[in-house]
């Protein structure tokens, strides 16, 4: 029996804002991270930066459950748990007494503090406790406001987490002209990208990666560097300011998707640096070109689903569709202001797929069998697809330059039942010199690959003999890989 | 308002979910925002003790200014119509349980239209510790007798 209908939906052409977007069903599971998530998620990773989430024991349990999940890191992180009495009287005094007391013992030298959904529902004004408490602690205080009742998922979290570091930062003494901020990497792994190599080989200095790996100073510093790098979409409100209250410039590499639009970046930044990256960059350039018109030779009219997925949903069917792929509904979290370009690119492709919200899986099983794509993109494991080829994005380079056009356009061609698995199972499958079908990858890149991907090095590195067992014992093997299918 | 440098400790709330969401087959629908049912959820599977079907129907700023429970409303009849679930907990979260939605009333309204029997779970955390959660969530099973 059919449960949902897919003429419920809006087709592309009629979404203008988030609002436009429904779900095809009235639940949700697991259902969208939060705010608290994102401001939570980005926040921690910066070494020296007390963390407060103030709300009830869920956000606050929860917030630092998932952290420890997620990142391994959470030494800097406070809970501030509200009562009945704080919701009704107010919690001044006693966020002032703790605030007080992180200082006293714990000497930050920066405290953000986050608010929740219930602390936002009664009003109380964070903001200007803060800015009265400041002039009686030793760290920096910043607040960021969250609630999920006013935005759609984590996204606005990290942005505005980006967005409030600015207070830390100090006009600087002088510029090093040779140098850059990479702003929104959440991958610490940053060296091993494309942009980083193709730099610090031109002899330039990489002044501060934010958040990841980033620390209080380092964010002080921002300011001294000669333009900021934009490596993610949250870390745009952060290179606004930047550029409004330092003049400094800033060059975005997470919103390219066409191997035209990345040359003009490199040639940008180039200029702005007074480099030549033009061998460089035309090499690159030319053989994601050619990589780009032999996958579009395959797949030209090829159909797909975009489900559930770490990549901004519209920015991957955009760059399929560059592909000539037509989508036929496009599952997505959020509607964010940089989408729009991508809505435009879908449009001009001649595409209208319907738009959903993500909800729960029943509604994509529907559409599946319904819309019957030749691909469809998810993250999630729906078992025997049949003809259908599953693919996974979510682990997919670290968006700074052709790398991730590469790396995306590899993953749909060759055409094979070999796609359904994610670069995490072929890993294993090559270590283990068995699998259903070759790889195009040798080891050294999938070894570059496991450097790239934290997760994975963090495996690796809780177990330094793993590498050599898995070699030597296959059941081993098949033992981590449903481990790490558990972890998804 | 109490500081902690570690966990908190666990409310009401959260003990009647994990308690809920071990009895298999069971049917939670939290009225509140997403993002706390994804921690639980997310909570949950890691300790490997998430049997039931656990959802929830988000809320945003117009249902929370006019109190709408439309969505409740059609995420019942969803949830029935994909499980034919015997019982369906109805829980408040922190949000609803602050601004005062009648889950009670609601259910009550919304039991003549539904096959399954509506529980309204009221709690919004505030009431007490994980255990209180627990024993309140063992008692509310052997009312309905359900058993984890």
């Amino acid at each position: 029996m059919k449960n949902y209908d897919l003429k419920t939906l809006k087709k592309l052409c009629h979404i203008e804002k988030e609002a436009d977007i429904k779900p095809l069903s009235a639940l949700q599971s697991p259902g969208s991270h939060c705010p608290l998530f994102g401001a939570v998620m980005t926040a921690t990773a910066i070494e020296d930066l007390a963390v407060v989430v103030a709300g009830t024991e869920e956000c606050t349990w929860y917030s630092r459950n998932l952290t420890s999940m997620k990142q391994g890191r959470n030494e800097n992180l406070f809970s501030l748990v509200v009562s009945k009495n704080d919701l009704t009287f107010g919690c001044q005094k006693k966020l002032e007494e703790s605030i007080m007391k992180i200082d006293e013992l714990y000497k930050p030298k920066a405290l953000l503090i986050v608010t929740t959904c219930v602390l936002e529902l009664i009003g109380e004004d964070f903001e200007s406790i803060a800015e009265s408490m400041q002039n009686r602690v030793k760290a920096e205080l910043m607040v960021v406001r969250t609630n999920h009742f006013k935005c759609s998922s984590q996204t606005t979290g990290m942005e505005d987490t980006l967005d409030a570091l600015s207070v830390l930062m100090k006009a600087p003494g002088s510029v090093e002209v040779k140098s850059v901020n990479f702003l929104g990497a959440m991958n610490p792994y940053v060296e091993n990208s494309e942009l980083y190599r193709l730099l610090t080989k031109q002899g330039i200095k990489i002044n501060s990666v934010v958040p990841a790996g980033g620390s209080v100073d380092e964010i002080q510093s921002l300011p001294e560097a000669a333009v900021n790098i934009v490596t993610d979409r949250t870390a745009l409100k952060l290179a606004e300011t930047l550029q409004s209250d330092f003049n400094m410039e800033y060059i975005r590499f997470d919103n390219t998707i066409d191997p035209e639009g990345l040359k003009e970046a490199y040639v940008n930044l180039a200029g702005i640096l007074e480099i030549n990256l033009s061998r460089e960059v035309g090499e690159l350039y030319n053989s994601a070109k050619s990589k780009l018109e032999a996958a579009e030779k395959k797949l030209k009219g090829k159909t797909f689903l975009w489900g559930r997925s770490k990549m901004p949903a519209f920015k991957g069917s955009a760059f399929l569709c560059s592909l000539g792929m037509r989508p036929l509904m496009i599952e997505t979290s959020e509607l964010h202001e940089s989408d729009m370009a991508y809505l435009d690119t879908i449009r001009q492709s001649g595409a209208d797929p319907y738009v959903s919200r993500v909800s729960i899986p029943a509604p994509f099983h529907e559409a599946l069998a319904e819309l019957k794509p030749d691909f469809f993109i998810s993250h999630e494991y729906f078992g025997d697809s049949g003809r259908m080829k599953q693919l996974n994005f979510d682990h997919m380079g670290g968006g700074t330059g052709f790398e991730a056009l590469n790396e995306m356009t590899d993953s749909l061609v060759p055409l094979s039942s070999h796609n359904r698995f994610s670069m995490k199972d072929r890993l294993m499958m090559k270590m283990s010199g068995k699998g259903p079908e070759k790889s195009s990858r040798t080891p050294e890149m999938m070894m570059q690959k496991i450097n790239q991907n934290p997760e994975m090095m963090r495996m690796f590195q809780e177990n330094p003999g793993l590498m050599q067992q898995m070699k030597e014992n296959p059941e081993k093997m098949r033992e981590m890989k449903d481990k790490m299918r558990g972890r998804r | 308002m109490k500081l902690y440098k570690s966990y908190p400790e666990p409310n009401d709330r959260m003990g009647m979910l994990r308690t809920l969401g071990a009895v298999k087959d069971a049917c939670i629908i939290e009225f509140g925002t997403a993002g706390t049912t994804h921690f639980a959820v997310k909570a949950m599977m890691q300790q490997g003790g998430l049997q039931a079907n656990l959802y929830s129907t988000g809320l945003d700023d117009s249902e929370i200014t006019f109190g709408s429970h439309k969505k409740l409303e059609q995420a019942i009849r969803e949830a029935e119509s994909l499980h034919e679930p015997k019982h369906i907990f109805i829980m408040a979260s922190s949000v609803t349980a602050v601004i005062g939605i009648d889950l009670g009333s609601i259910c009550t309204m919304l039991q003549d239209k539904t096959k399954a029997q509506l529980i309204p779970v009221t709690t919004g955390g505030f009431r007490g510790d994980f255990d209180l959660g627990v024993k309140n969530a063992r008692k509310l099973l052997q009312e309905t007798g359900l058993s984890v």
